[in-house]
């Protein structure tokens, strides 16, 4: 029988404020959900897309149409990480150009 | 075309031309979206698949790769409802035809061919100019290929007009 022992385990060093950030990250409504104007995609449409996926009623998702069409560009809501990459998804998978970004 | 809404479920009638043309489009979309997103045409794979959103979001390539998937798999969820319609478009006769379905696979349907447009367009480099030329003479100096390309989107905005008017009528109907 060996007489060896085993070193004592070397504890992974944690990286220092990571936890906290991920939570603080889960939780706030730090990012913006934000739908870029296309030359294709028709006014109607965009407008039911605001409607079905973001739950807006007819005026907020004309509002925010109107606000693509003409700028450019809408934030359409500002939410939790999770739930702007879901409304990322969704917005996306009806053809608006779409992307997320963490607020300033 | 027209289409009615009724007790949940939508009858979208068609004539003869209509549902060749339909057929046609839908034989393209089942194709396209079985067709992995890096073997598509680049300027389509931009916009259908488009990562501007994950590199917005810092994603990693990891993350981005699953997002690209996980886009691929709500196309091919359509697949199945895409292929019956083609199937009841292939009558050859000269009377309309029907194609019932009920709210959900109606937005799935509208969602196929609004992807077809962004298809076309991407495709044949079709921009804002060359989209409003549809009711103009402009789009006489277009190649064949873009002419046509530009025909189908505007027939299929009407399509897609035709359908939110019985799926949605409130979004269909907006005034500034």
């Amino acid at each position: 029988m060996s007489t060896e022992t085993l070193p004592p385990p070397v504890e992974k060093p944690q990286e220092a404020g990571r936890p906290a950030e991920k939570i603080q990250d889960a939780f706030e409504k730090g990012w913006n959900v934000i739908v870029w104007n296309d030359p294709v995609n028709l006014m109607t449409y965009v407008v039911h897309v605001f409607m079905r996926v973001l739950g807006f009623n007819k005026e907020k998702a004309t509002r925010h149409m109107l606000e693509v069409h003409h700028k450019g560009k809408s934030l359409v809501a500002t939410e939790t990480r999770e739930r702007a990459e879901f409304y990322h998804q969704q917005i996306q998978a009806f053809g608006l150009n779409v992307t997320i970004e963490q607020s300033s | 075309m027209h289409a009615v809404k009724r007790k949940g479920r939508l009858t979208l009638t068609v004539q003869a031309g209509e549902r060749r043309l339909l057929r046609r489009v839908l034989e393209a979309i089942i194709r396209n979206y079985k067709t992995p997103p890096e073997a598509l045409p680049s300027p389509v794979s931009q916009v259908w698949y488009s990562t501007a959103g994950c590199r917005s979001a810092r994603m990693s390539d990891e993350q981005t790769g699953e997002w690209i998937a996980s886009l691929r798999a709500i196309r091919q969820s359509r697949l199945r409802l895409l292929q019956r319609f083609a199937r009841q478009l292939k009558s050859t006769g000269k009377g309309n035809s029907e194609l019932r379905m009920n709210t959900d696979s109606a937005a799935a349907f509208m969602t196929a061919l609004n992807d077809h447009r962004l298809f076309l367009a991407a495709r044949h480099n079709l921009g804002e100019a060359e989209i409003n030329w549809f009711y103009l003479d402009s789009a006489e100096s277009l190649t064949p290929a873009r002419r046509k390309a530009l025909f189908e989107i505007g027939a299929l905005a009407f399509a897609i007009g035709v359908l939110l008017g019985a799926l949605d009528p409130v979004a269909a109907s907006w005034d500034e």
